[in-house]
């Protein structure tokens, strides 16, 4: 049965879940880039109206950037003894106001960790993590989830699926051109505000961040322009997780109207996505892999924002006494990513290494477990510093007839 | 390691270093017994598969399994010395600890198709650790394959590794053994042939009637191995080699080993020639 | 600004019709509007494709040491007087021969949409170092006409912090990296084939994205450009963290013109401040 909740009922329900001891993820703005973040108090989350998409995607709460997964200790006798991280001490957690791109990343991730042997800290983090998604009511020119198969209100992944309900006050679709919108997403929200009076702690007064590459980000406050203010939500539970939120904090919902029109962006898909495999079966080797990835840098912007890249490194850390083994993000992208121990490296150059990431993504993990690992979020092409567009690559690709191999431009 | 919900799998088994066996000037052998008694017992795995091996520490590192499979309560590794890890393995004592996690990936068919044939194992170098698991997993067995031959070549008599078990193979009646080392590599009193393996397989020129031929070593002898089996008329669903790729967690989640659409750690390390054929040349 | 980048095409398609240089490394426009993107060219026929424009923001010369686009032979590169002190420093470090590459200079008024705030205070608007200056009838400054680095204002707020606010400040800020190299990868200086955090014989820089691990590549990046880094900004852009990278390399470049008198990236023929040690003259003096 479908219930609203206003904002405010919103970070009430934040204030509620922090109170009971539980870890709540939600969006914030910190120098001006607003992340998912674990929060510390309810005044730091955003509504839904005042950002696109946080920079990068919530995986580090299922899969966290280093992560310990035993601990060693030698004893006199110069012996081995290994102690295991305690997995239910981890805490439950709240992804209060996730994106469905973001949401959709855990079916897929799920694929990857639980083949044969699954991942114990991915799944008990997924088995301690109730996720609430705000579907889109705007977009922006780096979105393309529909072209994937997604949609900005998708259910996949998700407990509790909120949608914005439309209240006339407009501005809901595509974010406005980026000329005049100056004080989109800059880190300082408008203009260049920055005098000899800031509180440098802040961060302000510094060219950090994405706002030069692009006038349009996501994540990135839109300042005033969005003139919504804050806004009621359609809710509607879709797992059992998702039923005992809503029944544990009843008293935050009302019943809905009947059928109350909701506002949620229209994206048109860019590109026929079930062009794209077809392709890179058969284009393994082109000239068009060196075309596009000339200019990669071979850096991890792309893949440690992505919601389903999952690559990672094992290390050990400590002396001879004790120490850990970590579990560490780790990216295809870089140099040495495959390089044996003999010097030899199967992927030697960087339009090697970037077409391994297009295949991984689009050819065998579909081949291997029937979906793509990639949600069209578009973080990828926001954050790279070369401004590597997949969302580009990918149109292209869908659109090439299958020619001979040679120059790329359309 | 079973699939059971929720344990640990990045967790190694302890065991301890019950021998040291230096093979060749730079390449040991480390016989590893499981610490704990259970494990000891229950623990199997089929020859082709590997392991991740570490000293706390310094990390883990990919090896075969070396050993026979049909060799219970032990394993060994067979390894030269490349790096962090492999240099920390040259450097325990009997008694240590060394982490063991495995057994991980595919295995050489035996029983689901080699058994009742006839085998031709080819092993180049320090590429006979994996063959040398199949070669004891067969002749444990030996009644229940028909002709073996076993090749085996090194760059010199000295870099040989598994010298004592050669001279064994070598005096099995039931084997046809053949040795040989580089022009250059061969000793006073050599008894063995001269020549690269891939002239010498040429030679020997093993039957491909009902055959099987498993063959290991470096990249490039298997580049110039493999067409001579082609051309002896071995077909190549009937070649199998084993691929190394620089590997993390062993178990398909890491994402850094694959050939093409293949995991090295899951969808091989044994692969046939035909397989290989139909894989990108990024390994 | 249209003859401009007509100017600059006319000479990239020169220099490759000719054979003076195998490749042009240039901007080209993105598919979305206000996005440029580096574009490397091998034939005359593409040189259409160049751009010149104020979201030109990457720094170039960052390609000058890579393999693949240097073994085809010279190359020519279209820098801002920013990315020129780069290429001056892969001079200065023998990293790439004079003769091997070809130094195209654009006039630059600032980039950015906003304006960038390191424009603001630059004194390489015409590129002291290049082989062509476009336009051409610009003119070279005399001299410089201020010292970015010791007028920095960001770094004098960050120097009047109380070393426990200081360490404050760092700490919240560099507990965000990631460890993703974005910093490294775009900056044209961090060119090692392996670098200081990829060798583990011992692992002397954890490469685990934790505090200590952050604090310590980000201290060593900083420590390995001071006296080296042109202040291009590349880093900090880079950053997908928005970690106030430029702070740290502007405090270090301060430093190093304090005590050494010496500013990266200007004259081709100086020795780097911090790469040689000259037991001779004053020098002593330092230890005491």
């Amino acid at each position: 049965m479908a219930q609203v909740i206003t904002q405010e009922n919103l970070v009430q329900l934040a204030g509620k879940l922090l109170a009971a001891g539980k870890r709540v993820i939600a969006p914030v703005r910190i120098d001006g880039q607003v992340c998912y973040q674990a929060l510390f108090f309810t005044g730091e989350m955003l509504p839904e109206s005042e950002y696109v998409l946080p920079r990068a995607s919530f995986k580090e709460f299922f899969f966290p950037r280093t992560e310990c997964v035993l601990r060693y200790q030698y004893d006199e006798k110069n012996q081995a003894r290994l102690e295991e991280p305690a997995l239910d001490s981890l805490p439950e957690q709240v992804i209060l106001g996730c994106r469905p791109c973001d949401a959709a990343s855990l079916p897929i991730l799920d694929q990857v960790f639980g083949w044969d042997y699954k991942d114990p800290f991915y799944f008990k983090r997924r088995e301690k993590t109730t996720v609430v998604t705000i579907a889109c009511s705007r977009h922006d020119e780096q979105c393309y989830c529909t072209s994937i198969g997604y949609a900005p209100d998708h259910k996949a992944g998700s407990d509790v699926l909120l949608k914005r309900i439309a209240d006339g006050s407009g501005n809901a679709g595509i974010l406005p051109a980026p000329d005049g919108r100056r004080d989109a997403g800059h880190p300082n929200g408008g203009q260049d505000a920055r005098g000899p009076g800031k509180n440098l702690a802040s961060g302000e007064g510094t060219d950090t961040n994405l706002r030069s590459k692009l006038a349009v980000c996501p994540g990135l406050s839109n300042g005033g322009q969005d003139a919504r203010g804050p806004g009621k939500y359609l809710a509607e539970a879709l797992t059992e997780k998702g039923q005992a939120l809503l029944a544990a904090h009843k008293n935050l919902f009302e019943e809905a109207p009947a059928a109350p029109a909701v506002q949620v962006t229209k994206l048109e898909a860019a590109f026929d996505v079930e062009k794209v495999k077809p392709w890179l079966d058969g284009h393994f080797e082109d000239a068009m892999w060196l075309e596009i990835a000339s200019k990669c840098l071979g850096c991890g912007a792309c893949a440690f924002g992505c919601p389903t890249c999952h690559c990672f490194d094992i290390v050990d850390e400590g002396d001879l006494k004790s120490g850990r083994r970590l579990k560490n993000w780790d990216t295809c992208s870089s140099c040495l990513f495959t390089v044996h121990g003999s010097g030899h490296n199967p992927r030697a150059s960087q339009e090697q290494r970037y077409r391994q990431r297009v295949l991984h993504k689009f050819k065998y993990y579909l081949e291997k477990f029937k979906l793509r690992a990639c949600t069209g979020c578009g973080r990828c092409s926001v954050r790279c510093p070369v401004g590597l567009d997949l969302h580009e690559v990918l149109r292209t690709i869908a659109g090439r007839s299958d020619g001979p191999s040679g120059t790329v431009r359309n | 390691m079973p699939a059971a919900t929720l344990t640990n799998i990045y967790a190694p088994y302890l065991t301890t270093v019950d021998e040291i066996i230096p093979e060749a000037p730079g390449i040991t052998t480390l016989k590893l017994s499981f610490q704990d008694e259970r494990v000891a017992k229950d623990f199997s795995f089929k020859a082709g598969q590997f392991g991740e091996y570490s000293i706390f520490g310094e990390g883990e590192c990919t090896f075969c399994i070396a050993s026979g499979a049909t060799r219970k309560g032990y394993i060994e590794c067979s390894f030269q010395k490349v790096g962090r890890v492999t240099a920390a393995l040259l450097d325990v004592n009997v008694g240590d600890t060394v982490g063991f996690r495995g057994p991980y990936g595919n295995h050489f068919p035996l029983d689901e198709k080699i058994k009742g044939h006839n085998v031709v194992f080819i092993g180049m170098g320090i590429g006979l650790a994996p063959v040398r698991s199949v070669i004891w997993s067969c002749l444990d067995e030996r009644a229940q394959y028909k002709d073996v031959t076993i090749i085996y070549g090194a760059r010199s008599a000295d870099l040989m590794v598994y010298k004592r078990e050669l001279a064994q193979w070598a005096a099995m009646p039931d084997v046809k053994f053949v040795k040989t080392v580089d022009p250059g590599g061969n000793p006073p009193g050599w008894d063995g042939e001269v020549g690269f393996v891939p002239a010498i397989v040429e030679k020997a020129a093993p039957s491909p009637e009902d055959s099987y031929a498993i063959l290991c070593g470096p990249p490039i002898g298997i580049k110039f191995t493999l067409p001579v089996l082609l051309k002896l008329g071995f077909p190549p669903e009937r070649i199998y080699t084993t691929l190394e790729n620089r590997m993390k967690c062993g178990l398909g989640k890491c994402g850094r080993c694959n050939v093409g659409g293949k995991y090295v750690c899951k969808d091989g390390p044994v692969f046939t020639a035909a397989e290989l054929k139909a894989l990108p040349a990024e390994y | 600004m249209p003859e401009v980048v007509e100017e600059l095409r006319a000479l990239a398609r020169d220099l490759l019709a000719k054979g003076t240089v195998k490749t042009v490394i240039g901007y080209k426009a993105e598919r979305l509007a206000n996005r440029v993107s580096p574009l490397i060219i091998t034939s005359p026929d593409r040189a259409g494709e160049l751009v010149w424009n104020k979201y030109c923001l990457n720094n170039l010369a960052v390609y000058l040491t890579r393999g693949e686009v240097m073994r085809r032979g010279p190359a020519a590169v279209v820098v801002k007087g920013c990315d020129a002190r780069a290429v001056c420093g892969l001079l200065q470090e023998g990293q790439i021969a004079r003769q091997n590459v070809v130094i195209i200079g654009m006039v630059c008024e600032g980039v950015g949409e906003p304006l960038l705030e390191m424009c603001k205070s630059c004194d390489v608007h015409v590129p002291r170092l290049a082989d062509y200056i476009i336009p051409k009838e610009a003119q070279k400054p005399a001299e410089a006409a201020k010292t970015p680095a010791e007028a920095d204002a960001e770094v004098a707020r960050l120097e009047a912090l109380t070393p426990e606010e200081r360490w404050k400040f760092w700490r919240e800020k560099l507990e965000r990296c990631i460890k993703c190299y974005a910093c490294r990868q775009a900056c044209p200086l961090c060119y090692c084939k392996r670098c200081v955090v990829e060798k583990n014989q011992p692992q002397w820089i954890s490469t685990s994205a934790h505090a200590a691990g952050n604090f310590a590549w980000n201290a060593i990046r900083a420590m390995h450009l001071a006296g080296r880094c042109g202040a291009c900004g590349a880093c900090e852009r880079a950053c997908p963290q928005g970690i106030p990278l430029m702070l740290l390399n502007k405090k270090m470049a301060k430093e190093v013109a304090l005590h050494f008198n010496y500013r990266a990236g200007y004259d081709p023929a100086a020795t780097p401040a911090l790469r040689t040690f000259d037991a001779r003259g004053d020098n002593d003096e330092l230890f005491r």
